[in-house]
């Protein structure tokens, strides 16, 4: 396995890079006019920016006109081939600052007509925790773009939001009373539940179904642990005295990020064998980490500056065939966190007192940036 | 043709648009486009959310909500000895290498005079161990760097003869700055653990 991965590395090194996926070659024309205020153009022009499956062309005769009513707030769109009125579409809401996800869904309809591979990362909610003060972060909702912001948990320090199902009604996330708390909360009912308390630390890290990877100190130590909401039995899957955190489902394996090598790097145990094996031998640290299915994302630490800036990449690996692709070239590009269909992964680009976000669209091998005015303590989608 | 194709389509627009009963954004999906039809897809209501919740929009990404850090704010105890104990607790300040949890040599008789300091006070309470970070990381390895810090101090008071049942530890992360500049003297003053009295 070693060698492999050393192999591979090499053949990335010496060429530069090992391309893995696939490139959308025949991208359809069509053309899109829009009617209404500026800032819904905006949001409309980024999405097929970010999309990146179809050549906007004013000559096609495939047309798409939307139009967006700030009085009735309604997006209204009309689909049209060779001037023939083909399909109308009205999306409506109840605020007019729910305008982003109005014209995210109409992207989206407008991608599944046109037969084009999936792009659920458009319609997907974002969850963020954001520091406001020493010791209180709430949370929010937002739109992919981070346009859309919605309070959703105020009070105190909440950290760590992840989706708690596939429909993105519920969230979890870890509240500090006097002891940190996981709560499940119902974005719709409003409803809280308490699921766990732990001393130190308590992260919910992946969700799967019914099963959580929580990074637990329930004795001052922290352990990546498996929690199962059925049978509410706690699994400790690491136990190695030093810090094990951020565990991740990759197959029949957990990932997770240990130092016990001295430094931090990404570990995977097969649940079945017990067997610990280190994931990626390339960089100086590697402290973020995703997975999808058999693919990982890992952040890895390249250069070894204590107080400048370092650099930090994002590697994907591919288990299936032991590949390995590195998926940024300079900066500081950390937490990286996968889409829903496994087609885009968001991450965090840091440039000395800015951010950005990162969307890398991995089959048609793009990354796309949009400017982030704040430090996001931390994000899912 | 086309005119009556389009006459159709207006009354079926008109029809269908005002039939609708609004259903959820989900239901927006499946639409078929052999004939014309209307949609009308709304929005989550604004109850999604707590009670305090909060809407707003800004193609700018413009954060309009996030306030300056002001420095941390320390919890005493309401009694006054308590306060006074609860002040000497807080004044005591142990700083850390970067990504390292293991206690200088320098901040060593500061781990003692703490250890003093809650043998000396023999009353019901527990001292709340806090581990922060500086900026850089805050992935949940961060969480673990601060709560080893704490643990490490722990260790040390245990060691030094204090009660470990007095003493509990959380992890901060990055969440607690007392500095907020981009510095090499700043990150270093958040590298610490705190101490507060918890009655």
């Amino acid at each position: 396995m070693k060698k492999i991965l050393f192999l591979f590395l090499a053949v990335f090194l010496y060429a530069k890079e090992y391309v893995i996926t696939k490139y959308l070659t025949n991208r359809p024309s069509i053309s899109v006019e829009y009617n209404g205020p500026k800032e819904v153009k905006k949001i409309l022009d980024m999405d097929f920016k970010v999309l990146d499956h179809f050549n906007l062309d004013s000559n096609s005769s495939i047309k798409f006109l939307f139009s967006y009513s700030k009085k009735d707030k309604t997006l209204e769109v009309k689909y049209l081939k060779n001037d023939n009125l083909i399909l109308i579409k009205k999306y409506k809401s109840y605020s007019y600052a729910y305008f982003p996800f109005l014209v995210h869904r109409a992207v989206y309809d407008i991608n599944e007509y046109m037969n084009m591979p999936s792009a659920k990362f458009l319609i997907r909610k974002v969850i963020y925790s954001l520091l406001v003060a020493p010791k209180q972060a709430n949370i929010y909702l937002a739109d992919y773009t981070l346009s859309y912001k919605k309070r959703i948990i105020t009070g105190g320090l909440n950290i760590f939001p992840k989706w708690a199902n596939e429909n993105q009604t519920e969230i979890y996330f870890t509240k500090y009373e006097r002891l940190p708390v996981l709560y499940k909360y119902n974005l719709l009912t409003g409803k809280l539940t308490k699921i766990l308390t732990s001393q130190g630390m308590l992260i919910v890290s992946d969700v799967k179904k019914d099963k959580l990877l929580l990074t637990l100190a329930l004795k001052s130590q922290p352990d990546v642990y498996l929690l199962d909401l059925k049978t509410k039995k706690l699994l400790r899957i690491t136990n190695y005295p030093g810090i094990d955190v951020n565990g991740k489902f990759w197959g029949k394996k957990v990932v997770f990020v240990s130092d016990r090598y001295g430094l931090p790097f990404v570990f995977s145990k097969d649940l079945s064998t017990g067997k610990v094996t280190r994931v990626l031998y390339h960089g100086k640290n590697q402290v973020g980490v995703d997975s999808y299915k058999n693919y990982l994302v890992i952040s890895s630490r390249e250069t070894d500056n204590s107080f400048k800036p370092n650099t930090f990449n994002l590697f994907l690996v591919n288990s299936n065939d032991d590949s390995l692709k590195r998926l940024t070239m300079r900066g500081q590009n950390m937490f990286p966190n996968f889409s829903v269909d496994g087609s885009s992964i968001m991450f965090i680009k840091r440039e000395n007192f800015f951010s950005k976000i990162g969307i890398i669209r991995l089959e048609e091998n793009k990354v796309f940036y949009y400017k982030l005015n704040k430090i996001l303590q931390s994000f899912d989608w | 043709m086309k005119k009556i194709a389009l006459a159709t389509t207006l009354a079926a627009l008109f029809i269908f648009s005002g039939c609708s009963k609004q259903p959820n954004l989900e239901n927006a999906q499946n639409v078929e486009a052999t004939s014309v039809q209307t949609e009308n897809t709304v929005s989550e209501t604004s109850n999604e959310g707590i009670t305090t919740s909060n809407e707003s929009v800004s193609t700018e990404n413009a954060n309009v909500e996030e306030q300056t850090i002001a420095p941390a704010t320390i919890t005493v105890s309401k009694t006054q000895n308590n306060q006074q104990f609860a002040k000497k607790l807080a004044s005591i300040v142990i700083y850390f290498d970067f990504d390292k949890y293991n206690i200088r040599e320098d901040q060593w008789p500061k781990v003692e005079k703490l250890a003093e300091l809650i043998k000396s006070n023999p009353s019901n309470y527990t001292v709340r161990i806090e581990g922060n970070c500086d900026e850089w990381g805050t992935e949940e390895y961060n969480y673990a760097l601060g709560l080893k810090r704490a643990n490490s101090v722990k260790n040390a008071l245990i060691k030094l003869g204090v009660d470990p049942k007095k003493l509990t530890v959380i992890s901060y992360g990055e969440l607690n700055p007392v500095c907020t500049a981009h510095a090499k003297w700043c990150w270093r003053l958040n590298r610490r653990d705190n101490f507060t009295y918890l009655p």
